[in-house]
């Protein structure tokens, strides 16, 4: 087995292991050497230029773990998130929100303030150049929605993103073909590598040891090959950073011979369980045409627990999240152009039964149950956006949990007869998540946590976690840059712990 | 280096015998479109794909045969186990209508094949609904997920959609 050795590896460079690498690459002058070793490839830009119909496969098996179709144990909800240089940043749409002061003060990690992780966040968001698209940016998909829920009097806010040169392919979540999204791949990482730290792409890290990391390089049938040369390396380092990812950081501690026993390791995952709504007008509007997703609604967030967003898909995915078959959904997928779309969003509970755990492969299984309550809010955000659709003009909308496949517009105040809990049935309806957290969560109890508010794992003070597994409770928004504001904290406690330990 | 799980298509995998154990789908005995499934399998899958995605009843061979392609690439990155799961989905499908027709479901009478396709939706026992679920996911990828179509569906993305925005 080849040997490498240095200062600092970091396993992941989505927004958490991006993040650090570049808080981390000023120690590289000091001649530190710091190491990202990163599952998935490195794309040429040109990979992100593949024409536009019919690269939703294409893109989305290049980008996405088993392109974005990972199940959980239950065979009841999609699991979607990145592999490859950047990670899941280089697959989601970007918006960058602050975590509400409520939220936080809900995960109770002592040690953990909100002056603290707004402060840092700012620094993301201005590095990531997250800003409010103009008006004359905005397709009709998102002013639809904007103006019907203003009308309706929920409160709707526009989502800042992360974006420069956006040129609205409304592609974001297969790649931005116009390297205008500024995920870790456009901005940390390649500032980090500026600094002189190495990203070892198509490099897949099997197991943790004592201050080491045995991994496996092997090249994916696209992208550019590894810096390394393919085979088992053993990379000894005096510290070891986890940013895998929610079901990968804990499936890798849990496979790992960790020198402690972590009661919590793999539990208390949380998922924000997602649904799309179509609402058809009757005329064509502007939808696959400019930023996907420009608005959200949290006014339900606090009252019934999930939240409403806009978005745009393409047309398998959209397809498979419509419930039925048959004339009536070939009748709607064949007016793609008049879709208005809307996701909605659940606020799960984190729960000690909501687990990943490793099969006998040691890959990662995610083990998922939704709740009564989880429920209960999805159905009621489908009410919710059916009246939103209508208000906005729409002259039919398709809820998953419909009776019948198609609400009329008349039917606007029968909603609670015309979607039903009978038909919010698991399995039956094509329940999503893109963001994946909880798994290594923060806190002070080492029965009920796994690594302090620093990111620190107890009792392995080598060993740091630096991704969404941290997260103890749902976001109740987009986890991005919360994602990269806990990472600064980790590696300001890397660093801190370089600087006290003693020499390997 | 050591085989990687078979259950990532980034790894060298080497590919499995096309056709799967279950003895009735031997029966066949000639190879069919898909590496993944036997002749008579991919029969029951396209009699089901054809109520599923209606325009698939009027496709050329070119269309069949990327719909084949994709859902045959989709099987082969999953394991061993799944495909298998999906083929004995498949047979059961012929059984239920034969249970309660008297009839493989490529002969019932469209609303039958509807009426049972309903149900596995809406009533099946859980594993069963699932399994439907999955053979939807597969059939849609196939058709949908093909460039070729996108026309027919309204939707025509370009890299630079802002231009288009006020035209």
């Amino acid at each position: 087995m080849r040997e490498e050795r240095a200062d600092v590896v970091i396993i992941g460079s989505g927004a958490g292991g991006g993040t650090v690498a570049k808080a981390l690459a000023p120690l590289c002058r000091e001649g530190a050497r710091i190491v990202v070793l990163e599952w998935g490839p490195r794309l040429a830009d040109e990979e992100f230029a593949t024409p536009a119909a019919g690269r939703e496969l294409t893109m989305a098996r290049k980008l996405y773990v088993e392109a974005g179709g990972v199940l959980n144990a239950e065979r009841t909800m999609t699991l979607a998130f990145g592999r490859g240089y950047g990670g899941s940043t280089v697959v989601y749409t970007g918006t960058s929100l602050i975590i509400p002061q409520a939220t936080l003060a809900r995960w109770g990690v002592p040690g953990l303030s909100w002056e603290d992780i707004a402060r840092r966040s700012r620094i993301y968001m201005q590095e990531n150049n997250v800003h409010f698209l103009d008006e004359d940016a905005l397709n009709d998909n998102n002013t639809l929605f904007r103006d019907a829920c203003e009308k309706l009097g929920y409160r709707v806010e526009q989502f800042p993103i992360n974006v420069k040169g956006c040129k609205g392919s409304s592609l974001c979540n297969l790649g931005c073909p116009n390297a205008a999204k500024q995920g870790t791949n456009r901005v940390q990482l390649p500032a980090a590598e500026r600094e002189g730290v190495e990203v070892i792409t198509n490099c897949k890290a099997l197991r943790i040891g004592e201050r080491e990391v045995i991994a496996r390089v092997a090249n994916a049938p696209f992208g550019l090959p590894s810096p390394w040369p393919e085979g088992d390396v053993r990379v000894t380092a005096r510290a070891v950073v986890v940013a895998a990812g929610a079901v990968n950081s804990p499936a890798l501690l849990l496979r790992s011979r960790l020198p402690v026993s972590l009661p919590a390791l793999g539990r208390y995952f949380t998922a924000h369980p997602a649904l799309i709504l179509v609402g058809e007008h009757e005329r064509p509007i502007t939808n696959f045409y400019g930023h996907p997703k420009s608005f959200y609604c949290d006014h339900f967030a606090e009252t019934h627990g999930f939240l409403l967003e806009t978005c745009m898909y393409f047309p398998f995915t959209t397809a498979k999240n419509l419930i039925g078959f048959g004339a009536e959904h070939s009748e709607l997928m064949r007016r793609m152009d008049r879709m208005q779309m809307i996701l909605v969003l659940a606020i799960d509970p984190a729960l000690a039964e909501n687990r990943v755990t490793v099969g006998p492969d040691g890959e990662p299984i995610v083990h998922y149950r939704f709740t009564d309550g989880v429920l209960d809010s999805l159905l009621e955000s489908m009410k919710v956006s059916a009246r939103i659709f209508f208000a906005a003009g729409a002259r039919r909308v398709h809820a998953p949990a419909g009776e019948r496949f198609f609400i009329e517009a008349s039917e606007v105040d029968r909603l609670d007869e015309r979607i039903t809990r009978r038909r919010l049935v698991p399995g039956r309806i094509s329940i999503s998540s893109a963001h994946l957290m909880g798994g290594c969560r923060m806190g002070s109890d080492r029965e009920t946590s796994v690594t302090d508010s620093w990111g620190q794992v107890h009792g392995v003070p080598w060993l740091f976690v630096a991704d969404a597994s941290l997260f103890p409770r749902a976001a109740e928004i987009n986890p991005y840059i919360t994602i990269m504001a806990l990472a600064d904290r980790v590696a300001e406690r890397v660093r801190a712990y370089l600087e006290g330990a003693r020499p390997s | 280096m050591q085989p990687a799980s078979s259950a990532d298509p980034y790894f060298p995998v080497v590919r499995p015998p096309p056709c799967e154990s279950l003895r009735w789908q031997r029966r066949g005995g000639i190879t069919g479109p898909m590496v993944h499934l036997s002749a008579r399998t991919v029969a029951a899958l396209d009699a089901l794909a054809r109520v599923i995605v209606p325009e698939l009843d009027a496709a050329d061979g070119d269309s069949w045969r990327r719909f084949h392609a994709v859902i045959d690439e989709a099987l082969g990155d999953r394991p061993p186990r799944l495909r298998r799961q999906f083929a004995v989905f498949l047979g059961l499908v012929h059984v239920l209508a034969v249970a309660r027709h008297g009839r493989p479901f490529a002969r019932l009478a469209p609303e039958q094949q509807a009426a049972l396709l309903m149900w596995l939706q809406d009533r099946a026992p859980s594993l069963l609904r699932k399994g439907f679920w999955g053979l939807k996911t597969l059939v849609f990828m196939g058709y949908y997920a093909q460039g070729e179509v996108a026309a027919t569906l309204g939707y025509a993305p370009s890299f630079s959609g802002n231009e288009r925005l006020h035209a």
